[in-house]
């Protein structure tokens, strides 16, 4: 839900035609206007609401295929997260904190993800 | 290993194969963009168009004795301000500047990086002339991407010879100077001065008060807020 709020906010900002503003000590315009903040022009902004989206359905699928679909969810956020994390520092040269804010939340979602799993014994049994 | 686990592996090796792919190759076949030379300059024409006729005086434009004075600070590399030079400056130009309601001046920031400060000093060197305003308005139709060091001494002597009624030669002196950069210091004690924390922010003031908005939407905000001014 933390998930799906953080990267709403950033969409609806992007929706309603970006965060107006270059923020002496802030980033986030400088991020989302970023070409490293979208994947074939789709804001990353818009498929971490989409990932989230799918990690609640996760949740509230029973089973197997509830706990896969959660873990997959998961590992791709994950690695979105790090490539933007990496592209701040290194190539944009500008921190978004709700961005990192995003990655703390992709990371906890994946520990869930991996111990739902591994609680379920779904690797050896 | 069990059938399921067999799958929760293959499943997330998939997603680690798709996602560095797109990421590969979206970064790769998005790294087309190039710094125009001095020969490409865009943006000149459109600005000639934007300013004709009108008074322009260091980093202002509009007649000196308008009863609104509109202050937008600004930072040369951000993508924002960029921005309302295409969708804001035009309105406020073709409006209350035109009609000799307010007179708009620009106060280069450099907070964003290196760029913004070599940039600054151009617009700044270019103000001597009175020329500040065309300078940045055609700066903005050739930025980059930031902090990539699109700011070139080939793009900013395009620039130059593109604004109208700039002398390059004097301008190229003036660069090297103390008064670009004492008017830059200036500009930051401005913002200092009036809280200024973001770009593009403009600050509106006449006879009927003060209004500060800080990263504006649209032009009918500004004009708006120039309107309850008056």
């Amino acid at each position: 839900m933390l998930g799906l709020g953080i990267t709403g906010y950033l969409s609806w900002e992007r929706l309603t035609g970006g965060s107006p503003a270059c923020v002496i000590g802030g980033g986030c315009a400088t991020v989302q206007n970023s070409e490293y903040a979208q994947i074939f022009g789709v804001s990353l902004s818009y498929l971490g609401f989409i990932t989230y989206a799918l990690m609640l359905t996760s949740a509230l699928i029973p089973g197997f295929w509830g706990r896969l679909l959660g873990l997959v969810t998961s590992v791709g956020g994950v690695l979105f997260s790090l490539w933007l994390l990496y592209a701040e520092l290194f190539l944009i040269e500008a921190i978004c904190p709700w961005c990192m804010a995003s990655l703390v939340v992709m990371l906890l979602a994946l520990a869930v993800a991996v111990a739902r799993v591994v609680r379920a014994g779904d690797l050896t049994t | 290993m069990s059938r399921n686990g067999w799958l929760i592996g293959g499943a997330v090796v998939a997603v680690v194969a798709i996602v560095v792919a797109l990421i590969v190759v979206s970064v790769s076949g998005g790294d087309s963009s190039s710094e125009p030379t001095a020969s490409e300059i865009r943006g000149a024409d459109a600005v000639v168009a934007l300013t004709k006729g009108l008074p322009q005086d260091g980093f202002a434009i509009g007649k000196p004795g308008a009863p609104v004075t509109v202050r937008e600070f600004i930072d040369p590399q951000c993508p924002v301000c960029k921005s309302a030079s295409e969708d804001i400056i035009p309105a406020v130009i073709a409006g209350p500047v035109t009609d000799g309601t307010a007179r708009l001046i620009i106060e280069p920031l450099t907070f964003l990086g290196p760029d913004s400060s070599t940039a600054a000093i151009a617009i700044a060197a270019a103000a001597e002339q009175d020329r500040g305003f065309a300078f940045t308005e055609i700066l903005y139709a050739n930025q980059g991407e930031e902090n990539k060091g699109w700011v070139t001494e080939d793009l900013l002597t395009g620039i130059a010879g593109s604004t109208p009624g700039l002398d390059t030669a004097a301008w190229n002196t003036a660069r090297s100077g103390d008064a670009s950069g004492d008017q830059l210091f200036a500009v930051a004690d401005r913002a200092t001065a009036n809280g200024v924390n973001a770009t593009p922010t403009f600050i509106i003031t006449g006879p009927g008060g003060k209004e500060v908005i800080a990263g504006a939407k649209d032009a009918d905000e500004v004009l708006a807020a120039i309107e309850a001014v008056r």
